[in-house]
């Protein structure tokens, strides 16, 4: 997962002609941490994710390697839970449809994004 | 890593992100930095038991949700929190969705063992009380559980929180611990206590001691569930093996809808009697 992330890393921000400093400047994040992610010396905060999919106009999902469309999220979502042991149907539930809200509302700004 | 050390970089990191976004006064606002960073933050119903807190990726949108059965205001605070620590803290997505995709369960507390749940909660402590303004206010909040509950109402965190924060920053002998019936599920020293000759800690699953004031209070359930508290007294070697037998405030209150009790156990003279003893044995 991780390498994949590097490797994600480094080709987009090729693809879209950034240096480390450049992207670094335009993701708010330090050079040094982007070097360090594309030699797989550290490992991203979503917040780091987040801010470096942005930069490269590319999502998430593609650089964490769950899709391979840069413009495309993942088919699932990804749940953390706090004091899991408590969870019940009615959680499972409220998560479903709230996934189920998302993947509808995201669908068609992807399709067009494909366009 | 060991856990020590995780919560430390946890907590470094929240400290860290506090000063980056130049926050100087208590009491810190997780719901608006959620807010600022563009992650939702949603309310179960108070009928839905069931996880208290969860962060959910669903492609680019992330959303912490956390339940608000438990009328309290700090440990919804601290939920919150605590969830923003996974979305913060570096290695949390590899770690947390090694599969890269799915469902992650994890357990939490300061009593689990899953790395990234520790680092979690030590990033929501030092967020919510980050030592240089929770410093700052313990200089005059005074000392002991009436000091507690002043920082807690200043960093508007749960009683219990912010009593682990005091005991970490307290210069005087503080012991914290929570129980449930006759057993202590977790304890913490301050560093003046840890320092006393020969004392042991109180481990966890461990019996309370049949000489205090919280085995009596544990035994009415209302005392719990209506958060109750009782001012009383107690011996520190009838709590801990190998401490010298002084006296200490023995503060107890229920934790209500949590269902646990919180003890802190202070005195400001353990040491100078400690060394005492320690210069008479020699």
């Amino acid at each position: 997962m991780s390498s994949k992330f590097s490797e994600r890393l480094r080709s987009a921000r090729e693809l879209r002609g950034l240096s480390q400093s450049q992207l670094a400047e335009k993701s708010g994040l330090q050079p040094s941490a982007i070097s360090h992610f594309e030699q797989d010396r550290r490992s991203p905060s979503f917040d780091n994710l987040r801010r470096l999919a942005n930069a490269l106009t590319v999502t998430t999902d593609y650089l964490l390697g769950r899709t391979d469309d840069p413009t495309l999220c993942g088919p699932t979502s990804d749940t953390l839970f706090k004091h899991a042991e408590k969870l019940s149907s009615a959680d499972l539930d409220m998560l479903t449809r709230l996934a189920e809200t998302f993947a509808n509302k995201n669908q068609p700004s992807q399709e067009v994004k494909k366009k | 890593m060991s856990k020590k050390m995780a919560g430390e970089f946890a907590a470094a990191e929240a400290e860290r992100l506090i000063e980056e976004w130049g926050l100087t006064s208590l009491p810190i606002d997780p719901f608006e930095i959620a807010k600022k960073h563009e992650i939702q933050v949603m309310a179960k119903p108070p009928e839905a038991v069931g996880v208290s807190g969860f962060l959910t990726k669903i492609g680019d949108t992330f959303i912490i949700g956390h339940a608000s059965n438990i009328r309290n205001d700090g440990f919804i605070r601290f939920t919150v929190s605590h969830e923003l620590g996974h979305y913060f803290l570096p290695e949390h997505p590899m770690r947390l969705f090694p599969n890269g995709n799915g469902i992650h369960l994890s357990r939490s507390g300061f009593i689990s063992d899953d790395i990234s749940e520790v680092e979690a909660d030590h990033f929501a402590a030092a967020l919510l009380m980050p030592e240089s303004l929770f410093r700052e206010a313990m200089s005059s909040a005074g000392e002991g559980f009436p000091a507690i509950e002043t920082l807690s109402r200043q960093c508007k965190t749960s009683i219990t929180a912010t009593a682990i924060q005091y005991a970490k920053f307290a210069d005087d002998p503080v012991a914290i611990i929570v129980s449930s019936g006759k057993i202590v599920e977790y304890c913490f020293m301050s560093g003046a206590l840890e320092c006393v000759k020969g004392i042991e800690w109180i481990k966890k699953g461990s019996l309370l001691p049949r000489r205090c004031e919280t085995v009596g209070f544990n035994q009415n359930a209302e005392n719990i569930a209506r958060t109750e508290s009782v001012e009383a007294w107690s011996k520190l070697d009838d709590w801990f093996d190998g401490a010298p037998s002084l006296d200490v405030r023995e503060d107890v209150v229920g934790l209500g809808t949590y269902g646990k009790t919180l003890t802190v156990l202070f005195t400001d003279g353990v040491m100078e009697e400690a060394d005492g003893q320690e210069f008479d044995d020699d």
